[in-house]
Formats: C-alpha cells, sequence, structure tokens
C-alpha cells in the first residue's frame, strides 16, 4: 500500500505518453520556465507532427475543405453558431490571400467567442443558477463570465477557484459558487474537481481503492484533506436565529432565504488533516484516524500552520503538474476537433497512451509557452491544415489519428444560437440575468439588525403569500376561460395577464434570488437569448434542454443523441412559431431579396453557408410553383416560402459541423 | 432501423395506424401478439417494465433494508409490514400494506461509488470502461422484443435517469423518448394550425430530396437516426394513442392519489404508456444524495416515493396491468451505515436493495440479507450483472442472444450475470 503511494505514478504514464518527463523533488518557486519553443512556427509544427504520423501509418490526408465550408467551421467552432449575413459578407470580400487567418482571429476578438467559452465553463463545473439546491448561483456565473471576456489564463482561473472564500454576494466574490455547487459534498467535490482539471477519476476511491486505477482510498481522502475542511458558513447576527424560532414557517422560510444571500460565506480551511471514515475497511490505518493532506503525485508545498491548506494544493495541481496541462490541451483538443487526443478526456491513467505522442508532447509545451491563454491556443491550432480539412467520420472507439476534426453533430448550444441568430438581429449582444441586483440585496441589509431582518422576512414573506392567492385566482380564471364564450374569454384572458405580471413582480420581491429571475420557459418575454445568456441551464421544457443541453449534474452532461422530441420541435415547433416572424433577420434579408432566384440564393447562404446547387435551385422553384402562393410581399412570408424554409432548417446538414 | 425488412414493417404499421387500425394493450392478434422469445422454453415474460430510478443513492438503512441497532438507524424505528417479520423503513407505510405484492431483493452490491458510474452500470449492466457505450436494459429489451404499439415509441424515459441517453451501439429505434416534464407530456406534437396537410407533405417531400442530394456528397453517422426519428415523430403526430402522454385525461382523483410532483406525474404517464403499449419505461426520483441531513431528507423523499409507487401499484392492478408488468425500484448505491458529522450519510455500494412488482414476481418474498449493520450483503450476494440478468429473465429476454457493436464486438444483454429465477413465477 505504502509502496503504491510512494511510486510517483505519473512518470509511467509519461513516459508511455512521451510527454515532458515531470520535475519531481521541491515543487519550484516560480512556475516551470517553458522549453523554448518558438510560437510564431506553432501552427506549422502542429501540421508537420501531425503528417509525420499520417506518413508513418501510410495514410493520405483527407482534402481541404472549401472557404464556405471554413467559414461555417470556424464560426460554429469559435462563436457557437453559424455566420450572420454581415459575418459572410466580410469574409466573402476579403481579398487578403491569408483571409482565413483574419477571420480566425475577428471571431476570436468578437463578443459571440465569449458566450462559446463561458458555454464551455458551465458545463466543465456543473454551473447552475441554483447551487447546491439553495443558493442563487448568478453571482458565479458572473464571475465566470469576466474571467472569460478577460480572457484571463487558463491556471489563473482554476486557481482563483480552487482558492475561493469569502462573502458570497460581495460583488466579484462570484468565485465562491465553486465550493457552493457542491455544498455539503466536499469529497464528491474533490472527485469532480480532479475529473475536470486533471481528467483523472479517483471518485470510486472514495469507498474503497480504485478497480482499474492505482489510486487507493487513503490516498482518495489525504488529497480530500487540502479541501474538505472549506466550510460553507451562514452568520447571521446573533439572536436571530433564536428570534426566529417563535416565527411561522413563511417567515422563517423567508429568514433561511435571506441569510442563503446576505450572510453566506465560504470559509477557507484552517487544517489540513482530515479523519478516514469511519468504515475504513484496510490495514494501513484505522478507521476515524486523521490523515495529513498530501498530493497524488509529485510533491507540494508543506502547509504552514493556520494558513489556507488549498494554496499549496492549487498550486501543486497547477504549477509544474503535468497532467494539468495534458488534461486542458486534451479538452480544448476535443472542442476543435471532435475528439480528444487522448479519449476520454477524463479517464487519464498511468496506461493512457496518445494515438500520436509527439503531436501531445507538443501541444502541452505550446499551452505553456502561451501562458494558458486559450483563446491564443485556439487561434494557433484552427490556424493548422489539419483543422481546415474535410472531417471524417470515426466511429466511438476507432483509431483516429488527429488528421482532420470527425464530423458531429452541432452541439445543443450552437443548434439553438444559429436558430436564434436567424431569429433576432445582434443576438451575440443580448443580455439575460445579471446578479447586480443581488450584490446591492446583499450590500443594503449586510449590517441590518436583527429586528430590521425580521421585518424583512415578515414582508418578504407577505409578498410570498399574496403572489400565492394571486396564482390561486389565476387558476380559477384558467378554469373559467375553458368555459367561456369566446368574447368573454378575451377579456378573462386579459386579466389573467395582468395577474401574472403581477403576481411575478411579487415573487421577485419574495426571495432574493429571484429578484433578477426572468421566466425561465420558452414563452417567457426573454426567450430569445443565447444559450449562455439564459437561465443556467434552460428549463427541463426549454428547446434548449431537447436538443441536449447538459442539466448540470455532471461534468460535460450535454448530449448529441438525436431523439423524436427535437424532430417535433424542428418541424412543429420553431420554423412556424419564431424563425418566419416578419422581424427576423432571415425574413428580412428575404424580402430585401429583388426576386424569387435571388430569394433562393439568400435563403441558402443564410441558413448553410453555401450557394443552391442548381438541382437543389429546380427543387426550390418546385416547391414553390406547388404551393401557389409564391409572392414575397409586405403582408409578410407566403406559406410557400415558409415551406421552404422549413425544409432547409429541418435538413441534415443544417445539423452537422460541416 | 436495422434493416429494410423491420423499416418495411414499421412503415406497414404506421400505415395502418394512420387509417385508423388502432391496438391496444399490446395483445392485439392482428400484429402477431408479443414475438417469440428466448430464454427458459415456453416462458413469457413481462410484457412491460417500469423501471424507477432512485437518483443519488438511496439509503437503503432508512427505507427498504432497516436496521435496529441505534448506531445506524439513527432516529428511525423500522415498521412492521403486510408480510410477517419483514420491515420497511418507518416512512414508507403504504408500501408497507402493499409489500404482499413485492419482493425484495436485500442482496445488490456493486464497486462503483460514484454517481455517474454507479448510474451506468445498474441502466446497462456494463462497467463504464473505454469508449464503448453499453445500451440499457430498456434498449436491449426494444432490441430483442421490439415495439407492441406500432406508432408510440417502445421505450421512454421520464425526468432523465443518468447522464447516458440509452440506446448505445444500438441504432436509434432502441432510443427511449425523453420526457424532460411530464405535465407537458410531449410538446410540439401537434401540426401548427395554420400549416395545411398539403404544406406538410410539400414540406416533407422536400426535406427528402435535399437530404438525398446532401448525403450523396456527404455521408452522415447521423443520417440513418435522424430519419428513423423522423419517420417515428410523423407517426407519432398521427397516432390515435398519442394521447397516451397527456396525463390530464386523468380523472382527478386519479391524480390525487399519486400526487401532484414530478415523481407522481412521472408514475402516472408510466402507467398511461404501458396502458398503451409502450415496452419499456424509466421513472427518475432525484434527491437521494442525502450527505447532510439524511434523515429529514429521507422522509421527504420516502413520503414521495411511498405515495406514488402505491398508487402506481393499485392503478395497474385496477387496470389489469399489474400481472404483465414488471415494476422495479432500485438506486445506483446504498448509504453508509456510519452517520457522518452533518447527520448524513455517505456512498456506500457494497450493500443495497431493490424492490420488484408485478410482472409475474411472486409478492411477499425476501432474498438475501445484509449484515446486523447493513454494511455487506451476508447472505445471495448479487451483482449488479446477476440482477440486470434477472429483471431480463423476468421480461423473457434471451441472456444468450448475441448482439455486435459498431466495430462488431459481441455483447450479450446483462454481461453473462445470471438471474436469479425463484423472483418469477
Amino acid at each position: 500500500m505504502l509502496l503504491r503511494i510512494l511510486i510517483p505514478a505519473v512518470v509511467l504514464g509519461l513516459v508511455a505518453m512521451g510527454a515532458v518527463p515531470p520535475t519531481p523533488g521541491p515543487l519550484p518557486a516560480a512556475p516551470p520556465v517553458a522549453p523554448a519553443i518558438d510560437l510564431a512556427q506553432a501552427t506549422a509544427t502542429i501540421d508537420r507532427l501531425i503528417d509525420g504520423n499520417l506518413a508513418r501509418r501510410k495514410v493520405a490526408p483527407s482534402p481541404a475543405i472549401s472557404d464556405e465550408a471554413f467559414l461555417r467551421r470556424a464560426c460554429l467552432t469559435i462563436i457557437g453558431r453559424i455566420p450572420t449575413a454581415e459575418e459572410t459578407k466580410a469574409f466573402v470580400d476579403d481579398a487578403a490571400p491569408d483571409r482565413r487567418n483574419r477571420l480566425i482571429d475577428r471571431l476570436l476578438a468578437s463578443p459571440g467567442r465569449q458566450h462559446q467559452d463561458l458555454g464551455w465553463w458551465m458545463d466543465l463545473l456543473r454551473v447552475s443558477q441554483r447551487l447546491g439546491d439553495r443558493y442563487p448561483g448568478h453571482a458565479y456565473i458572473d464571475w465566470l463570465r469576466t474571467a472569460v471576456a478577460e480572457n484571463r489564463p487558463y491556471d489563473h482561473v482554476v486557481r482563483d477557484l480552487l482558492t475561493a472564500s469569502g462573502q458570497a454576494l460581495e460583488q466579484g466574490n462570484g468565485r465562491t459558487g465553486f465550493y457552493l455547487r457542491d455544498a455539503g459534498m466536499p469529497l464528491d467535490h474533490l472527485s469532480a474537481t480532479v475529473q475536470a482539471f486533471l481528467g483523472t477519476r479517483i471518485g470510486c476511491a472514495q469507498c474503497h481503492d480504485h478497480p482499474f486505477d492505482v489510486w487507493t482510498r487513503h490516498q482518495f481522502h489525504s488529497l480530500a484533506a487540502y479541501t474538505a475542511n472549506t466550510s460553507i458558513v451562514r452568520d447571521p447576527p446573533p439572536g436571530l436565529r433564536q428570534q426566529a424560532k417563535a416565527e411561522a414557517l413563511d417567515v422563517r422560510l423567508a429568514l433561511r432565504n435571506i441569510s442563503n444571500s446576505v450572510f453566506l460565506q465560504v470559509k477557507a480551511p484552517a487544517k489540513n488533516v482530515l479523519p478516514l471514515p469511519a468504515d475504513y475497511q484496510y490495514d494501513d490505518a484505522k478507521p476515524k484516524s486523521p490523515v495529513t493532506a498530501a498530493p497524488l503525485w509529485g510533491q507540494a508545498a508543506p502547509v504552514a500552520k493556520g494558513t489556507d491548506p488549498r494554496q499549496s494544493f492549487s498550486d501543486w495541481m497547477t504549477k509544474g503538474n503535468p497532467r494539468f496541462t495534458t488534461a486542458v490541451v486534451n479538452r480544448q483538443w476535443k472542442r476543435f476537433f471532435g475528439r480528444a487526443l487522448i479519449d476520454p478526456v477524463d479517464n487519464l491513467t498511468e496506461k493512457s497512451t496518445a494515438e500520436n505522442p509527439a503531436l501531445l508532447a507538443y501541444l502541452e509545451q505550446v499551452m505553456e509557452a502561451v501562458g494558458y491563454d486559450l483563446v491564443r491556443f485556439e487561434g494557433i491550432v484552427l490556424k493548422t491544415k489539419a483543422w481546415q480539412r474535410t472531417s471524417l467520420i470515426v466511429e466511438p472507439g476507432a483509431p483516429w489519428a488527429g488528421e482532420a476534426p470527425v464530423r458531429q453533430r452541432l452541439r445543443a448550444e450552437a443548434w439553438w444560437d444559429s436558430l436564434m441568430a436567424l431569429t433576432v438581429p445582434d443576438i451575440d449582444l443580448r443580455v439575460g440575468e445579471r446578479a447586480e441586483p443581488l450584490y446591492r440585496f446583499y450590500q443594503e441589509h449586510r449590517n441590518d439588525s436583527t429586528d430590521q431582518l425580521m421585518t424583512l422576512a415578515k414582508t418578504m414573506a407577505g409578498y410570498r403569500a399574496e403572489a400565492k392567492e394571486l396564482n390561486r385566482k389565476g387558476l380559477e380564471l384558467q378554469e373559467r376561460i375553458a368555459k367561456a364564450t369566446p368574447e368573454e374569454a378575451k377579456e378573462l384572458r386579459r386579466q389573467r395577464q395582468v395577474l401574472s405580471v403581477e403576481r411575478e413582480d411579487l415573487q421577485r420581491r419574495s426571495e432574493p434570488s429571484r429578484m433578477l429571475t426572468k421566466r425561465a420557459g420558452f414563452d417567457g418575454r426573454d426567450r430569445f437569448l443565447r444559450a449562455a445568456e439564459l437561465p443556467q441551464p434552460a428549463g427541463p421544457d426549454h428547446p434548449l434542454r431537447i436538443l441536449g443541453q447538459s442539466d448540470r449534474e455532471l461534468i460535460d452532461n450535454g448530449s448529441v443523441e438525436p431523439t423524436i422530441p427535437q424532430a417535433l420541435l424542428m418541424m412543429n415547433g420553431i420554423v412556424d412559431r419564431d424563425l418566419t416572424r416578419g422581424t427576423s433577420p432571415l425574413v428580412s434579408a428575404l424580402r430585401a431579396a429583388p426576386n424569387d432566384e435571388a430569394r433562393i440564393t439568400t435563403l441558402w447562404w443564410l441558413v448553410l453557408t453555401r450557394s443552391p446547387t442548381d438541382q437543389e435551385r429546380a427543387m426550390a422553384r418546385e416547391l414553390l410553383a406547388s404551393a401557389k402562393t409564391t409572392t414575397f410581399g409586405k403582408e409578410g412570408i407566403t406559406a410557400g416560402w415558409k415551406d421552404l424554409i422549413w425544409a432547409v432548417i429541418n435538413s441534415i446538414e443544417f445539423r452537422v459541423v460541416p | 432501423m436495422n434493416s429494410d425488412v423491420s423499416r418495411r414493417d414499421f412503415l406497414v404499421r404506421a400505415a395502418m395506424a394512420t387509417l385508423g387500425v388502432t391496438v391496444g394493450g399490446g395483445l392485439s392478434p392482428l400484429l402477431g401478439g408479443e414475438p417469440p422469445v428466448g430464454g427458459p422454453p415456453g416462458r413469457r415474460g413481462a410484457t412491460s417494465c417500469i423501471m424507477l430510478h432512485m437518483m443519488g443513492g438511496m439509503s437503503h438503512l432508512d427505507t427498504l433494508d432497516p436496521k435496529t441497532d441505534a448506531a445506524v438507524a439513527g432516529p428511525f424505528k423500522p415498521i412492521p409490514t403486510k408480510v410477517d417479520g419483514v420491515f420497511l423503513g418507518p416512512h414508507l407505510p403504504q408500501l408497507a400494506k402493499r409489500l404482499d405484492r413485492c419482493a425484495l431483493l436485500r442482496c445488490l452490491s456493486s464497486n462503483q461509488g460514484a454517481h455517474e458510474q454507479g448510474q451506468y452500470l445498474l441502466r446497462t449492466g456494463y462497467l463504464m470502461r473505454g469508449a464503448t457505450v453499453h445500451p440499457t436494459l430498456g434498449a436491449w429489451d426494444v432490441r430483442l422484443r421490439g415495439r407492441i404499439n406500432p406508432t408510440l415509441p417502445p421505450y421512454v424515459s421520464i425526468m432523465r435517469p443518468g447522464s447516458h441517453s440509452g440506446a448505445g451501439y444500438f441504432p436509434a429505434d432502441c432510443q427511449p423518448l425523453p420526457v424532460n416534464n411530464p405535465v407537458a407530456g410531449l410538446p410540439n406534437s401537434i401540426r401548427p394550425k395554420d400549416v395545411s396537410g398539403a404544406a406538410e407533405l410539400r414540406r416533407r417531400d422536400l426535406l427528402a430530396k435535399l437530404d438525398q442530394a446532401y448525403l450523396a456528397q456527404q455521408p452522415s453517422p447521423v443520417a440513418t437516426a435522424y430519419h428513423t426519428l423522423y419517420d417515428q415523430a410523423v407517426a407519432l403526430m398521427s397516432s390515435t394513442d398519442l394521447e397516451a402522454f397527456d396525463i390530464s385525461k386523468e380523472p382527478a382523483a386519479v391524480r390525487a392519489t399519486y400526487g401532484d410532483d414530478n415523481f407522481a406525474n412521472g408514475c402516472l404517464l408510466a402507467r398511461r404508456l404501458v396502458e398503451h403499449g409502450v415496452r419499456h419505461v424509466e421513472v427518475a426520483l432525484n434527491g437521494w444524495d442525502t450527505h447532510d441531513d439524511n434523515f429529514d431528507r429521507v422522509e421527504d423523499q420516502s413520503a414521495i416515493l411511498d405515495r406514488s409507487l402505491s398508487a402506481l401499484l393499485d392503478d395497474l392492478e385496477a387496470h389489469g396491468l399489474l400481472k404483465t408488468t414488471l415494476v422495479v425500484v432500485v438506486s445506483e448505491f446504498g448509504r453508509s451505515p456510519a452517520i457522518n458529522g452533518n447527520n448524513g450519510r455517505d456512498h456506500h455500494p457494497l450493500a443495497f436493495p431493490a424492490l420488484l412488482a408485478g410482472g409475474g414476481v411472486i409478492g411477499g418474498k425476501v432474498y438475501g440479507s445484509t449484515d446486523p449493520r447493513g454494511h455487506e450483503v451476508a447472505e445471495g450476494r448479487m451483482s449488479l450483472q446477476d440482477f440486470q440478468a434477472t429483471l431480463a429473465y423476468g421480461l423473457g429476454l434471451p441472456l444468450d442472444k448475441i448482439e455486435h457493436s459498431g466495430p462488431g464486438r459481441p455483447f450479450t444483454v446483462a454481461d453473462k450475470g445470471k438471474p436469479l429465477s425463484a423472483v418469477f413465477a
């Protein structure tokens, strides 16, 4: 057992992977100096390593993609949606020989990139706007949004998350959400952290020695001793809890909600010792005996008495830890190419080998050399010839040399955001919920006396009761509407609408975390938002979830499986209800075109980013003729055109990354 | 669709449904009733299956396998049931009155202590390793027995029991239809009012041509799956059984017996689906991951389970469906006998139970047992492969029938687990 702990497990793995050797011994004070590599040559070097591997395996690379396909792929990958008419025009009009690289740089600097990257972080960190089923998560989302907008280096972000502490709703301190997410489950939190940032699954060792990997239950708890004493506390003024006991349930609930916002804080651990579980079953230690924090491999700086042990943990994880870099490179490669160099991304073991070890090793050097700047890394990789080749169909489990992207379905977010780009103008600039009202609430009430808090709780409980009453009235109206004549029903519906606006307002005042909540349902007022601006995750009925958005229960839990509800949504839901509204960019562009031929061209470019073939043009004309009403007048869109749009939007081509 | 024959068969059935030929309850002689199944010769399995997944790790010690040792039981005292000498946790009183219709397997054991891996093993019968994505029991059920109702999806998954979507390496016709919100049923299943039947045909006709032209240039791994699902969606839209998804059609009195939470509505939807010839339904009840406040939370969770499960058993019985529907309650693991510092219990895969009812299950029996602390299985240890095999046996699936994954590797349902056939009559 002890021997197993002492073996620097990763050494074996790295020899097998051909990556840079680890540096055992004391952790260097400064980050290790990256091997001198010429970043200007990085793109070319990646191609050389890929092509060398192809030549060895006697595989011919697939042909380069067309400019149109490149444009579509670049937009879907970098900004998470298909290009708008303006973006397409800018690319087509650019006569420069390096226009592909210029497009990549333009997209990486655009607001669309931030939506895409925020979505990636939220999937990785299982972000929800209700953390641990009870705490507001909006400040966490805001913090991540800012980190993405400022393009803060990946390793810095991870360190900030690992060492988060302080008041949860102090503006700028949303990173505390990292710990709130798993409130009460510090061991699961650790498993998820190691899975996310080291691509390694140690969760099994929570209960017993890992069946397929080297990790022991003792090691798991030693690692947990760094983080598991992080506590989540609510520190209301003295006497509040006592006084609350005399109040009715609704007031107590209101007080709890207030406490969960105003007094919520994450406290850094003051010790690095954790008792083993009571059912510890191995001979090397007694149940409940204390273990001192120790890393999984290599060495970590000792924890000085009274200091935050997570500092040492975060330095061990992110500075000079080879698997930290392997994991992030591997995850990024999967984002761009549809499959990781070591697949799956989160099951790295000492036996893991990449199909092309030299490529992985070099990419790790590049990642270190760019200082974990993910945007810069993305630019380097997407400019390769490899990324700009025709995509390949690769079965899961089948070998793949990484020479071209794997053909894949749009992720739910990209699918939804592409539909949104056709439905509303300036989609990347539309803003959803922000946490400001919560910060204000915290500032206003953080110093409240017990009496003031009791009054506040009673007021909020009152709003809640009123909202409930209005809800009851609304249901009554609903029943009356069902039985009413059409005339009466119209008036009743109006009344119900008024009621529902009032009710929402009251609900917003009744609970801190609702103060900023816009309606999450698809029929809410702000339904035309990009995925990263919607409530996180979207409600279970929302089209985004139907298309496969992660429920945020597990890391990267999105799905790209086809389902019947998706087919129904695309056939009966989205086209006739939203996409063909008179104000949609799609309809506006079609209306502006001079004649049907030009409109057919426009439709194909806007939806599929290419010209229609002659055959497709003929099919489109035939449909318009059979629909009889082929005019496209000021009054809006006619049935034939709706049919045409429907068919193109429902095509397989629309939902596949080219 | 896996072959031209089955595709044609499907279209014929879909067409029959469009023409108003209805099929009720899965016993239509018109379609030949049950296809012959393997397993022990002459044995017919339960027609349908309802799997109730207790997500997060249900505390066996406070529900289906209670203990009297106060250090383990905490504040909970076991209650007697209709079966002499068999006790349940204190917050399952309705179930206790119906235990004579259920079998308890107090002997499941696994080595997967993380949620995702545990749920994967439970649903598929295979360990989550490498790149192969295995099919769930529901997908095997559809694969090996086919559908009953030609226009309804054969496999429905309510509230997503796990990260795994279902079909694994099987084709898309084994994929479960996901229902995220049982009250909403199946959204978008009706053609918009202003779209005429002629327009719909025009649309689909052009779509077929566009896809054909595109796929000739750009073969796509998802193409077949999409076409299958579009076909199924179209069949579903014209299905006379579409209202199976609409629980608002149930009398208020029936709805009241189930309760009004998501799980209650999911169970009610499951009964309606089974009644209309859906082969396999999964319903998830979240919230069992009780690392803190175990006893308060288990009490709340138990109340939900107790009411809805009892209502489901009674309702299936009242509809004459209990005999032919296997109902299963199970969780990815149990929880630790030790009570942690937050008054909670942690993950415990070593020993946990399952409850089976209906579908030929002999009621009032308990199989296996755990030690007095509920820590380990004392007798009759059953791996999750054995458990999967037992369910497969109950459904009449041939345990030795070989199916191949994409790259051509052979697999059988339940990964060579041994069924406990004594559970069934």
